[in-house]
């Protein structure tokens, strides 16, 4: 019994050394820091991710997308957990190709099937980037083992449509090109990384459910690109290019005043969307990056210099030595053989594109002014864009040779980009101030929402008003009468401008390309009051090569859908393109025939006596064919009656001095429409009269 | 005195009377639950603070669950954006216009200005 006890009492005592030692460790292991132990729970409880921000957006003027991103979903598979692939392969061919049911459905079935048979590997994509409905289709399909991975992707709504200018992204997100490589920074904002605690299924043991959804996005870009003008200029040069069976073309469309980029648009272009595959020679922005030798656009600068400088005017004679002139071993030649010019203005010079004129008037100023102007204008410097890849251009270090002095007074042996050149005739369009260009207009913050609005900003003066004023008088003479760039104008606006027709240089050596030609047109209207800039240029065209033959009819049809769309009001008004209000008003008639209204009104020639233009400065060189009247305003404003009753109607045509008996009414109540419509000036005559339309709702 | 004060009813008992013999007559002290007071609250609080607990990974789950469903629905707003934007495309708008409405570009002459003076154009 005493031995049964003691024993007891040993085994007692065991395991009470044993619970104690236990709880003893326990306790040790719970109170006293463990470094490896606290890694060890990290690991298991706690995990950091980083957060994928959506990279801004890039917007028009407008606010239309011109580059957005989403979430895009790659599918997944677990080849070893699903059943019957064959099936599921069809199943998702048919998702992913609804409306394609014969071959690529198959092919793409085929392909899915190859991928998901073997039982060996755990993990195999199956497609890339699909689109939310597709992942939600295959979703629906609850088929087991099979997922989705959520990545950003980048999408490009226009598709081709500026994408020079846009650039596109590589896998990893980060701007390649364009816009979106020199914004990347700003685009693709800042990564957040978040740790927290997960439960033993992996779920995450929120503090802050905001901490995921309030991720910040990159910034949100607005630029000055008007779309639907980018559209339309992309369309025209895209003609262009097709119709001369040109190697490229380039067009540029400023804000005269600011240098704010309205329209940038290459040819050859690419689909941002699949943009890593296009080739780097199509990718490039040409506007920026390609140098050429501008040609005879370039005399505008030549003459600018001379007007500064008051060693010319614009009436100043220089002798053309018929077309010929001999400066050491060369001879300078007119481009156009048919020109063989005695003395000529200095406005001659610009209107005729002479280039003896030219290497005389660059004589006159010299080599130094001519250089000093020159770089005035940005020629031979960035110009400071906010576009990558820009190109410097070339002016030589002086001193020139005297042949290099002449060539470069009509656009030889100097290189400049398309945008140079654009801003340079910005710069005399308003009145001698070169402005850095812009594409960017604004950027968003997207956690503040704060918007930097980036303001234009003014590089230095170029020359003074008094020489712009006269420079732009000068360049009108370019499209009027037989000047070189007649097909330049617009009905209705003053145009100035200047052709451009230059040998295409050859392409990594000396000299010039046989035949090849680089066509431009650089100008700006209205003439009077600039407001917009347009150069057009396109390169080695093989049908026609002049400028004023290639590049001004683009240059013309651009001018004339930027003006109509601005609302720009005409200022040139002449007995060929004047038409009555009446015609007028029924022009508003979709059902009527525009050329029928003409015949029946007899158009025109009874329209109101001529009276001198209101910009009379232009009334001396424009053509007078062309212009000048501007028909004197007669009569009496028709009153807006819409809302009256027939009464109240009345009263107010009696006080606007309308007779009663002209007015016409039909129906009862309130008059719901009226013809003429209110503001057109109304003159009493036979048989006419205004008519009233009358319903019973106010 | 102090006792007496603390009282529910006033008691004419004697004070060595048992816990059981005061319930019976139906006289109870402060210090009589006390003990069974205290351990209750401790319980209670102890209770409480699980159930918090709880609550709190409960609603995390919640707040997990709407912020994907938050996620997904910014998703599908990005994706109609885009949808849009792809829709509205000047080059579609064109496309449609010209072969769906059988329209023609505006041609020279087809398009009329108004001058400030009300004075119209043919372009």
């Amino acid at each position: 019994m005493r031995i049964y006890k003691s024993r007891l009492l040993i085994l007692f005592t065991v395991f009470v050394g044993l619970w104690s030692t236990l709880a003893f460790r326990a306790a040790w292991i719970q109170l006293i820091p463990n470094p490896r132990l606290e890694s060890l729970k990290r690991r298991q409880f706690e995990t950091t991710i980083t957060l994928g921000q959506r990279r801004g957006d890039i917007l028009d003027r407008n606010s239309n997308e011109l580059a957005a991103s989403a979430t895009a979903w790659s599918l997944f598979a677990d080849p070893k957990l699903i059943q019957e692939p064959r099936r599921v392969a069809k199943q998702i061919a048919q998702i992913l190709h609804p409306s394609r049911k014969t071959y690529e459905q198959k092919r793409l079935a085929n392909v899915i099937f190859e991928r998901i048979k073997g039982r060996k590997r755990r993990f195999v994509w199956l497609q890339r980037q699909l689109e939310l409905r597709e992942k939600l289709a295959i979703e629906d399909l609850k088929i087991r083992g099979i997922g989705f991975i959520d990545e950003p992707k980048r999408v490009y709504p226009n598709e081709k449509l500026m994408a020079n200018v846009l650039g596109f992204i590589g896998q990893e997100g980060r701007g390649l090109e364009g816009l979106e490589l020199r914004l990347n920074d700003l685009l693709s904002g800042a990564r957040r990384k978040v740790a927290f605690q997960k439960d033993a299924r992996g779920r995450p043991l929120l503090v802050n459910g905001q901490m995921f959804t309030q991720v910040p996005d990159g910034a949100t870009i607005e630029l000055t690109i008007d779309r639907d003008l980018q559209f339309f200029v992309e369309r025209e040069l895209s003609q262009a290019v097709l119709e001369h069976d040109a190697v490229s073309g380039t067009v540029i469309v400023l804000d005269a005043q600011t240098s704010e980029i309205l329209s940038m648009a290459t040819l050859p272009t690419f689909d941002a969307n699949a943009g890593s595959k296009a080739l780097p020679e199509v990718r490039r922005n040409r506007a920026v990056t390609d140098l050429f030798e501008p040609g005879s656009t370039m005399k505008t600068f030549v003459l600018a210099a001379g007007l500064e400088k008051k060693k010319i005017e614009p009436s100043t004679k220089v002798f053309g030595e018929f077309g010929s002139y001999r400066i050491g071993k060369r001879t300078i030649r007119e481009a156009d053989a048919k020109h063989h010019f005695g003395w000529i203005t200095a406005t001659e010079v610009l209107a005729y594109s002479s280039n003896v004129g030219s290497t005389k008037i660059a004589q006159i100023i010299g080599e130094e002014e001519l250089r000093a102007a020159y770089a005035r204008f940005g020629f031979g410097e960035l110009s400071g864009v906010d576009l990558p890849g820009e190109a410097r251009g070339v002016l030589h270090a002086l001193p020139w040779r005297d042949h290099l002095l002449a060539n470069i007074s009509f656009g030889h042996g100097i290189s400049a980009t398309a945008l140079q050149i654009a801003n340079a005739y910005a710069s005399i369009a308003n009145g001698g101030w070169l402005k850095r260009p812009y594409i960017v207009r604004s950027i968003r913050d997207p956690e503040t929402g704060d918007v930097v609005e980036i303001q234009p900003k003014t590089i230095r003066r170029t020359i003074g008003d008094e020489a712009a004023a006269k420079m732009r008088l000068m360049l009108s003479a370019a499209t009027i009468g037989d000047g070189t760039g007649t097909n330049a104008r617009v009905p209705g606006f003053p145009v100035a401008g200047k052709t451009g027709t230059a040998q295409r240089v050859l392409e990594g050596g000396r000299g010039y390309e046989t035949g090849a030609y680089v066509s431009s047109f650089a100008g700006f209207l209205p003439a009077n009051d600039p407001k917009y800039v347009i150069f057009v240029s396109l390169d080695k065209p093989r049908k026609d090569y002049y400028g004023g033959a290639v590049a001004a009819p683009v240059f013309s049809r651009i001018a004339r859908f930027v003006v109509s769309r601005a609302g720009l009001s005409p200022v040139l008004i002449s007995a060929k393109n004047v038409i009555p209000h009446d015609a007028a008003m029924r022009a508003r008639n979709p059902k009527a025939d525009a050329v029928q209204w003409r015949n029946e009104q007899g158009l025109l020639a009874e329209a109101t006596a001529p009276t001198p233009m209101a910009v009379s400065e232009f009334s001396s060189i424009v053509e007078p064919s062309l212009v000048a009247f501007t028909p004197a305003v007669s009569g009496v404003a028709v009153p807006d009656v819409v809302g009256l009753s027939l009464r109240e109607a009345m009263e107010s045509f009696n006080e606007s001095g309308i007779p009663w008996q002209n007015v016409a009414s039909r129906g009862q109540g309130f008059v719901s429409k009226q013809n003429p419509l209110p503001g057109v000036r109304w003159v009493e005559a036979k048989g006419r009269r205004i008519d009233l339309e009358l319903t019973f709702t106010r | 005195m102090k006792r007496e004060t603390m009282n529910w009813v006033a008691s004419n008992t004697s004070p060595n009377a048992t816990t059981r013999s005061r319930i019976k007559s139906g006289v109870l002290c402060w210090a009589d639950i006390a003990p069974f007071l205290s351990v209750t609250i401790l319980a209670t609080a102890l209770f409480f603070l699980a159930f918090s607990k709880m609550e709190i990974r409960r609603l995390g789950y919640s707040v997990l669950k709407l912020s994907r469903e938050e996620r997904s629905l910014r998703d599908l707003e990005r994706d109609a954006v885009i949808r849009l934007a792809k829709a509205t495309r000047p080059e579609r708008l064109a496309m449609v216009a010209e072969s769906r409405l059988t329209l023609r570009r505006a041609e020279q002459g087809q398009i009329i200005q108004m001058t400030e003076n009300g004075v119209a154009l043919e372009q």
